[in-house]
Formats: structure tokens, sequence, C-alpha cells
């Protein structure tokens, strides 16, 4: 590769280096910051994401390969991108406040969100295995951290081995896979393994090794059967964390399996195979993930099963293999974000501090005591539920409406069914919150500016998807318009 | 010479060692150790097939999860001490603060 | 040929084998050595020489190195009376040997045509000079992404077992403490 060939490439992937600077930055400012400017640490890093983002929308070009066929920057990856700094900010936000309370060491904290934040840049512009491969360790090994991040809280420690337990078990099956491919194909290069196959691939172990790869990311968004380390994690993990790895992590793998599965194992006999197991894992996972958040008694472990749950009805999109589909995959993304990032600010703010059991009855009369918290609150139950005018109705709509299109129909009553059943238990929230006394006389909460922006942001944005989905819907559509062109 | 299934049954064996070393073994230490079995069953598999596509391409990726699988290494122990620390055990069913 | 395949193949998979089925983790962690050796020696009859040498460097050690030191500093006595296996073995074992067996069917049912060429055994493929043109042109990203990993790696282990701020104060009670107001006035705020 020579020298323009390189400066291109690196040009190309800016918004991501961008990110990672931003991280080192942090990591070094630590070094020299006294408590009471702290306050840099968020500052340079919300800085450092505006500038990712300008320079990704800056760099919307005609797509191409960059790095010798190891990445891309097309407009699937900058919808990515776009959402993964989003989600990224919020956390800062968000975090600021939960940061001091918590006494938690922000630089190393802030540092391993903008690391993990870059592992989910680098997923989304994956056009290699390879590089899938390490854009998801990246992203996984700060994650377990973050998992861990409160030292002298017990839960937290165990949550964070038991994600790395599993996590590390899972990228295992992943590698298996992604070996067992290169050994039936010669390759590893998603753009490639559609021409390998045409040359007589197909074969029991190349199933098999699409079977690894299915349980490798399976456990990364946390579907059914590969779910159990999910409520475990989310429920002891801290809050700030777990509202960024209901996001990150589950929007980051879902861009590996749009590249995986859509760009890379995209023949239609492949298809043909992987539809009917992803129809499946999608079935289990609504059904279970919304039957056993009823009998939850934390508020906490009931949004990681929702979580699940969630997770099951964008998986549908995946199994309704068209425009559509794609398309609606990435407006639940970013919807899903918002609505989740929202709802772990409200149990961040109402809990006050992290040794609270997150039960229901923290919440009883919120509706007389802080009334805009409590509609906020109900705003973030209604559009988990999916309830119209939010942009959690219009999510499962395009979603189940895809499904319908591809004609699997029983995904979409069971998708249908299921929404209905969850909006028991997120009823459940609203009904304690305006219809019983508060109650023990507690001072009233005071929400730090960056807190209020967050919950703002996030309501506003759901609001808005919900009332004008049009708008990201069609960049979706723009987005996902490569993945259905006849191949090269 | 070798045939390549032989191998690959070689390395299919060592994985499946692992899983089961991952999955029923109580003691944090031994599940670690069981995973870097997973992944260095994994990079037999690999160079296997690297030899007999006689593509390099295998080799290079296996560099790659060595790395990573160091790395997981320390983060694991990282972890396991600082599980030790705050219970001084490290029987994972005594890890028991969240339901499994 | 097929004597030095066979000799490492058996001694890793009996190795391996009691490495999870040892009680006392030293010796397991001395059984892990074993296989990293064996597994190493494979390389070699593959053709691979520089990645054995990195197997032996790295895993050999390093990685072992760390295990040993971790087991050494958390090892208690009373570890080696507690149950060893917890309540899913047998549906691990279960699992793990079907898995196994339908990784070994499908591996044969593919492979029946997979022949070297000639020579090819005789040939040097895995020389550093050939690596390193591969990884440092083909694979750069993933090359740099890679130490990606090995920093946040760092970061966090150095985050997670470094002396947390509770047995910091048992050990220096008159740190300088902060300004009284403004504490208060940081933690009250959500």
């Amino acid at each position: 590769m020579d020298a323009t060939a390189l400066l291109e490439s690196t040009g190309a992937l800016l918004p991501h280096l961008m990110v990672l600077l931003t991280g080192l930055v942090i990591l070094t400012m630590d070094l020299f910051l006294t408590p009471r400017n702290r306050y840099l640490n968020e500052l340079v890093g919300l800085a450092g994401l505006l500038l990712a983002l300008i320079l990704t929308l800056s760099s919307l070009g005609t797509p191409r390969q960059v790095f010798m066929g190891m990445a891309v920057s097309d407009h699937l990856s900058a919808f990515f991108n776009v959402t993964f700094l989003l989600i990224a900010a919020l956390t800062i936000l968000l975090s600021a406040s939960y940061v001091r309370r918590e006494n938690v060491s922000a630089g190393e904290y802030y540092t391993l969100i903008l690391f993990a934040t870059t592992g989910f840049m680098f997923v989304a512009a994956a056009a290699d295995l390879v590089m899938v491969f390490l854009a998801i360790e990246t992203l996984s090994i700060a994650t377990y951290i973050l998992a861990g991040l409160l030292r002298d809280e017990p839960r937290s420690q165990e949550a964070a081995f038991k994600y790395f337990m599993l996590g590390a078990l899972s990228s295992a099956f992943f590698l298996y896979g992604i070996a067992t491919v290169y050994g039936v194909l010669g390759n590893t290069s998603l753009g490639h393994l559609a021409q390998a196959l045409g040359q007589g691939g197909m074969s029991p172990l190349l199933l098999m090794g699409m079977a690894l790869l299915i349980v490798g990311l399976g456990f990364k968004v946390a579907v059914v059967p590969f779910h159990m380390w999910a409520p475990d994690v989310y429920d002891g993990a801290p809050t700030a964390v777990t509202a960024f790895m209901t996001a990150g992590p589950k929007a980051a793998a879902f861009a590996a399996f749009l590249r995986v599965f859509f760009q890379g194992f995209a023949t239609p006999d492949l298809v043909q195979q992987w539809t009917p197991v992803f129809a499946i894992l999608a079935a289990l996972t609504m059904i279970l993930g919304n039957f056993v958040a009823l009998a939850q008694q934390s508020l906490k472990r009931m949004l990681a099963y929702s979580s699940i749950a969630h997770a099951g009805y964008a998986f549908v999109a995946l199994v309704a293999h068209n425009s559509l589909g794609a398309s609606s995959l990435l407006y639940y993304m970013v919807a899903y974000t918002l609505m989740s990032l929202g709802a772990f600010t409200m149990l961040m703010v109402v809990a006050r501090r992290e040794e609270q059991p997150y039960a229901f009855d923290d919440y009883a009369g919120l509706g007389t005591t802080h009334p805009l918290l409590a509609a906020l609150m109900a705003l973030f139950m209604f559009a988990l539920a999916g309830f119209p005018p939010t942009a959690g109705f219009a999510g499962k709509f395009y979603v189940f409406s895809a499904a319908v299109q591809a004609g699997h129909y029983g995904l979409a009553v069971i998708g249908v069914l299921t929404s209905v059943l969850s909006v028991v238990y997120y009823a459940r929230v609203i009904m304690i919150m305006y219809m019983r006394e508060p109650e023990r006389h507690q001072p009233a909460l005071q929400l730090a500016p960056t807190t209020m922006a967050v919950l703002g942001i996030t309501a506003l944005g759901i609001l808005y998807m919900g009332i004008f989905p049009g708008g990201v819907m069609q960049l979706a559509e723009q987005s996902v318009a490569l993945l259905f062109q006849t191949k090269m | 010479m070798v045939p390549l299934p032989l191998y690959l049954a070689f390395g299919a064996l060592l994985f499946v060692i692992g899983v089961v070393g991952v999955l029923a073994r109580r003691n944090a230490i031994i599940v670690l150790m069981s995973i870097e079995l997973m992944l260095n069953a994994v990079n037999l598999t690999l160079i296997s097939f690297s030899h007999y596509l006689q593509d390099l391409r295998g080799q290079v990726f296996t560099l790659f999860v060595i790395a990573v699988a160091a790395s997981e290494a320390a983060v694991g122990l990282a972890l396991v001490i600082s599980l030790y620390r705050g219970k001084a055990t490290f029987n994972l069913d005594e890890v028991n603060l969240l339901k499994w | 040929m097929y004597f030095f395949f066979f000799l490492f193949a058996i001694v890793g998979v009996f190795s391996a084998i009691m490495v999870i089925t040892r009680t006392n983790v030293m010796h397991a962690a001395l059984f892990l050595l074993l296989t990293f050796a064996c597994v190493g020696a494979t390389y070699v009859l593959l053709r691979a020489e520089f990645l054995a040498a990195v197997q032996v460097l790295v895993y050999a050690g390093a990685v072992m190195v760390l295990f040993l030191f971790a087991i050494l500093l958390v090892n208690i006595p009373r570890v080696m009376q507690m149950r060893q296996w917890n309540a899913q073995t047998g549906l691990a074992v279960g699992v793990a040997g079907l898995t196994g067996l339908w990784m070994v069917i499908a591996t044969t049912q593919t492979f029946r045509k997979f022949e070297l060429p000639a020579g090819a055994t005789e040939q040097a493929l895995g020389t550093p000079r050939a690596l390193a043109q591969v990884l440092f042109s083909d694979f750069m990203l993933p090359f740099e992404i890679a130490s990606l990993v090995l920093l946040a790696a760092m970061v966090g282990a150095i985050f997670l077992a470094r002396e947390t701020a509770s047995e910091e104060e048992q050990s220096a009670p008159d740190a300088t403490p902060e300004p009284a107001g403004r504490s208060q006035a940081d933690r009250q705020l959500v």
C-alpha cells in the first residue's frame, strides 16, 4: 500500500481515530486534573465526539473500501457511527452526576467508554471477519471492565466476572466459526465470501461455521438461548454502565449481523439456511423476554429482560431479509437507544444511590412529588411498550410490516401479542407512580443540568421519531440500499 | 503425511474440553484456563487450514488471536483478583449475589 | 510424521483433560503449560515455525507466568476442600460431547478432497519474512486495532487490580481531605 492509499484510508477512518484520540487525551489529562476541574473530562469527551460527528458527516461520499479491503466507509457505517456517537454523548452526559455521586475514577471511566465506542464504530465499518472479531473484542474488553467499575461493590465485580466469562466463551465460539469459514472458503473478506461460495463451498462444514458465528454473535445480542448472562450482568453493573451496555454493544452486534449475514452470507441458498434459525431465535426471545419480565420485582431487572425482548423484536427485522427489514432495524436501534438511555437515567435519578434495590416502591407517588419526572418516566414506559405517537410504536410497526412483507406472518403475530403482553409490566410502573401515595418523606430530587439534558434529548427524540418517522427512515433506507445491490 | 481431518479433530477435541471446563468447573481460575484452551484450539484449527490451503492469512490471524487471548487473560485475572479482594474466595458458587 | 503428530496430539488432549479435572490449581496450571507446548510442537509440524516460537514466548512465557502469579497471590488452602464441579456438569459434558462429535463429522465430510501439493511439507511457509509481508500490508488495520485491544486491556487490568479507595484510606488515613462544603454540594445533585 503506497502513501496516497494510506492517507486516503486513514482519512476515511478519521471519525474512529477522533474518538480514540479523545479517549487517549482524557486518559492523559486524568493525571493532571484536580477535583475542581474534573468537568474537563466531560467537556473534552463531548468536544471530541462532536468533532467525530462533523468528520463523519463531511466524509460521506462514494462508498469505498480502505486498508486493503479490511474496512469500508459507506452510508451504512456512517449511519451507525452517528448512532454510536449519540450513545456515547448521552452516556457521558448522564454519567457526569453519577461519577461524582458514586466517587468513581472518572478518567478511566470515560476513556473506556470512548474505547468501547471506537470498537462499535469499527464493527460498523468492518469488511472482513478479522476486523469484526477485533472490533468486537475491543468493545467487549472495555465493557467487561466498565461492568466492574464499582470496585467496592461486590455485585458489580460479580457482574463483571460473569460477563467476562460468557463473553470470552462467545468470542471463542465466534473465532472457531471464523476459522471454519476460512478453511472452507479460503478467505475471510466479507465481500468475497459470496464469490468463493460459487466455487462449491456449500458443505456441512460451512454450515457448522455459520452456526458457530450465530452462537458467538447471539451471545453479544443476548437472544434466547444465549441470554443467560444478561439479566444478572445488567442488574449488577453500575446503572450508568448498564444504560450504555443496553444501547451500544447491542447496536454494534446488530451491525455485525448486518455486515456478516447480509453482505457476507448473502447468496440465496445460504440465506435459506440461516433465516429459519433467526426466526426461531427471534420468536423464543420475544416470548421468553416478555414473560419473565412480568415476574420481576426489581425495576432494573425488569428493564434488563425488556432489553432482551427488544432484541427479539429487532431480530425479526433481520429475518425479513428485505430493504424494509434492514432499514427498520436501523430505525429500531436509534429508537431503542433513546428509550433505554432515558429509562435507565430515570432509574439512576430516582434511586439516588447505587445500593438501592431498585424496587418498584421507589416510584410510589412520583406523580405527586415530581410530576415532570413522572411524566417523563411514563413517556419512556409508553415508548418501550410501543404506544403511538412514540418512536417505540413506529419502530415495531416498521419491523412487523417488514416481516409481513417477507411472508413471516407467524413472527409478526408473536411480536404483536408479546408487545401487548409487555404493556402489563410497563403499565405497572405508571400505575405505581400515579395511583399510590408517596411512601416516605424524602427531600426533593434536584437534577444536575447534564441529567436534565439527557432526559430532555431522549424524550424529545422519542416524540420526534414517533411523530415524524419519515426522516430517520429515509436515512436508514439510503444506508441499507447498498446491502441489496447486485453483487459485483 | 497427516491428513487434515486429524489436525482438525485434535483442535475440536481441545475446544470441546475447554467448553466443558468453562461451563462445569467452579474455580474461577480453572475457568480462565479453559478459555485459553479454547483459544488455543482455534489457533490450531487456523494454522491447520493455513497449511492445507498454503495461504499465510490463517497464520497472521493466529497472531491476532494470540494477542487478544493474552489480553483477555490479563483482564480475567484482574477480575478474579478484584473478586477475591471483596470476598476472599474464588469459588464461583459463592459468587451468587446475582441469581443465575 | 504420523508418530510425532500422534505423540503431540495424545499428550495434548490428555493434559487438557487434566487441566479441567485437577483439584489443585497449580497442577492444572502446569498441565496447561504442557498443553501449550504440545500445541506449539504441532505448529512446527505444520511448518509454522515462527508461530510456534510466538506460542512458547507468549503463552508459555507471559500468560502462564501471569496465571502463576495470580494463583500464588490468591491461593488459599480452603479452596482445595470446596466442591469442584457445579450442578450443570452433566449437561455441559453432554452438550460438549455432541458438539465435538458434530465438529468431527462435519470436518471429515468435507475434506476428503483436500490434498497438499507435492513437496509442500518440505517448503517453509511461515517464515518471519513472509508473515511480515502479509501482516504489514494486507493486515495493517487489524494490526493497529489489535494494539487498541491491548491498550484497553492494560488500562482495565490496572484499573481493576490496583488498591481501592477504601484500602488506601486504611493504609494512609490522613490523606488530604477535600473541602467539606464543595463535596456536599456535589453529592446532592442526581
